[in-house]
């Protein structure tokens, strides 16, 4: 029993001499984790940002950044980068059917520059779109390019003429080099153009003395050349269109006022949405918004709406634009982000965010 | 080899429900052990983390078969691992544990007694920080942060005991690999940060360890 009495000092002077072990990092730092984004992803936001990007098919992804083009085919574990010269943070673009649309202001005339291979070369149109009487009146900046089919493009434009300015529309072939003049209004400021095909098109802009928030409603059949007001919608600060097919379209402001028309324009329903909105029709019954914060679906044209739970990996969804490659499949991006759903919207997967460690 | 582990269970039950019936039928020679050891992680990764750690058992001996040679030992024991941060905190991996052991006097050179044995033992793990306050002896106040991981396992060993006198050294190697659970505040923390965390992971603790020990009759 003698013995028993040293085993407390034993083990104290065991327990002394373990408490000193230093060990390398903690043992979390063995537990597994892994980055939900690719830190590759830096090159599109560190120093950079993107412009632009679209859902080419299920799972490739193109866009934009300001320091050269993006592609991925497998949601960015891997991804292309080519740096090229960006033309410039100036001005508007417009994407669609392959072409990419960037109009800067040059002197009184802006100058438009196309690109077909996702903006790695850039051509700049020759011919001549504002004649010089029109020139002569006032400066012309284009608000809004439309890209339809054919690499025909139609330019919403604004024309300062002394205290008042005229609305306009151009249409530029591109494949023939022409451009014309299709459509003016005096004393009217362009809020917005777009078309559901190459013939039929809508839209909106509001007299200069009119009351505020009245928008007019304009419809064309004949690819822009001629233009008929069909309606007056109150109550709508610099509204916007989105066409749903040739027979329905929604007017909304980023306000959250938005209206549904079920007869080509002709009459609208007022619908709730959801503030700071952007809308892309995937289908003539789904539609999604872009909301200030969140998203909206709607599977009935943009008559009712439901607002989506959208988060990834505890991120809120969150951006300035959206492509939907179909009814179920789209992605939700920003200067800095990226995200994708394939159902539509109930989940949604990050794929580009800035985390620190993408910085690092 | 998945049902070795439950064959040495089976095995530990029936030679204690043995004891028991050996008990109503004669007097059992029943000993006292504790004994105190080092113990050194096997897999890299973690032994990196805790260089080294310490091992406590207790338990009451009972002699059976074999004119008493077969020793069967239900105990209770404690295993910490010690990584030292800094000055004032340690990162500790603490096992709890219940178990039994089995062994056998298999030969004697001299005075010296060589029993082989296997133990089995349910463990409840912990991993958390123990931090100090800074003072020194009674004045010392050490306090503990919440548990980083935990879990529960069974664990093997196998090994041989030398025994001299009432004093034994034992070398065993232990199996086990517990699969065990983060805390969920640290999986919502990597997931802001960017992370993707599982919510339990399979970790290697088997070890290599060293006792020394004290029988004593009661």
């Amino acid at each position: 029993m003698k013995c028993t009495n040293q085993m407390p000092w034993l083990t104290l002077l065991l327990v002394a001499a373990l408490a000193g072990c230093k060990g390398e990092g903690t043992l979390l730092d063995v537990y597994p984790m892994e980055p939900i984004v690719n830190p590759e992803v830096r090159a599109l936001i560190k120093d950079n940002r993107i412009v632009h990007a679209r859902l080419a098919s299920r799972n490739q992804i193109i866009g934009i950044t300001e320091k050269g083009g993006f592609a991925t085919a497998d949601r960015f574990k891997s991804f292309a980068f080519e740096p090229y010269t960006w033309p410039g943070g100036q001005g508007v673009m417009g994407f669609g059917n392959g072409i990419i649309v960037h109009a800067t202001a040059e002197g009184a005339s802006f100058v438009l520059r196309y690109s077909v291979d996702n903006g790695a070369t850039w051509l700049r149109y020759g011919g001549t779109i504002i004649g010089e009487d029109d020139l002569r009146q006032g400066a012309v900046q284009v608000l809004k390019p439309v890209i339809g089919v054919g690499r025909l493009i139609w330019l919403l434009c604004q024309q300062d003429i002394g205290q008042g300015g005229r609305a306009l529309v151009y249409r530029v072939d591109l494949e023939s080099r022409s451009a014309m003049l299709c459509w003016s209004k005096a004393d009217a400021v362009a809020s917005d153009i777009d078309f559901s095909d190459a013939e039929t098109g809508w839209l909106l802009c509001a007299d200069r003395a009119g009351r505020a928030g009245d928008a007019r409603m304009l419809k064309t059949t004949d690819g822009g050349l001629t233009w008929a007001e069909v309606a007056v919608l109150e109550g709508l600060t610099d509204p916007s269109i989105a066409v749903v097919d040739a027979n329905q379209l929604l007017v909304y402001d980023r306000a959250g006022y938005a209206f549904h028309s079920a007869d080509g324009g002709l009459s609208y329903t007022p619908v709730t949405i959801g503030e700071g909105m952007a809308c892309q029709a995937v289908s003539a019954q789904t539609v999604y918004a872009l909301l200030a914060d969140g998203l909206a679906k709607s599977t009935d044209g943009g008559r009712t709406w439901l607002t989506l739970h959208a988060e990834a990996s505890g991120v809120y969804v969150t951006g300035n634009a959206m492509h939907f490659y179909s009814e179920r499949q789209g992605i939700v991006y920003g200067s800095d982000r990226l995200f994708v759903t394939d159902d539509g919207g109930e989940n949604w997967e990050v794929l580009v965010y800035p985390y620190d460690y993408v910085f690092e | 080899m998945r049902c070795a582990p439950k064959i040495g269970w089976l095995a530990l039950v029936w030679l204690l429900l043995l004891s028991t019936e050996l008990s109503a039928q004669e007097r059992l020679p029943v000993l006292f052990e504790l004994e105190a050891g080092i113990e050194r992680l096997d897999a890299g990764a973690v032994r990196a983390v805790f260089p080294a750690g310490g091992s406590l058992k207790i338990g009451a001996v009972f002699a059976v078969a074999d004119q008493g040679r077969l020793r069967l030992r239900p105990n209770a024991g404690v295993k910490v691992f010690f990584n030292e941060l800094d000055e004032w905190t340690t990162e500790h991996l603490r096992l709890i544990r219940l178990g039994g052991q089995v062994s056998y006097d298999l030969f004697f050179v001299g005075q010296t007694t060589f029993f082989p044995y296997v133990a089995a033992d349910f463990n409840w793990v912990a991993n958390y920080d123990a931090e100090s306050d800074g003072g020194s002896g009674d004045d010392e106040q050490i306090s503990f942060s919440e548990h980083y991981l935990r879990g529960t396992g069974f664990s093997q060993e196998v090994g041989v005991r030398a025994q001299y006198r009432e004093f034994y050294v034992k070398l065993g190697y232990e199996i086990f690999n517990p699969r065990l659970k983060i805390r969920s505040a640290i999986v919502e923390e990597d997931l802001a940060a960017g992370y993707r965390t599982p919510r339990s992971h399979p970790f290697n603790f088997n070890t290599l360890n060293l006792s020394i020990g004290v029988t004593v009759g009661l």
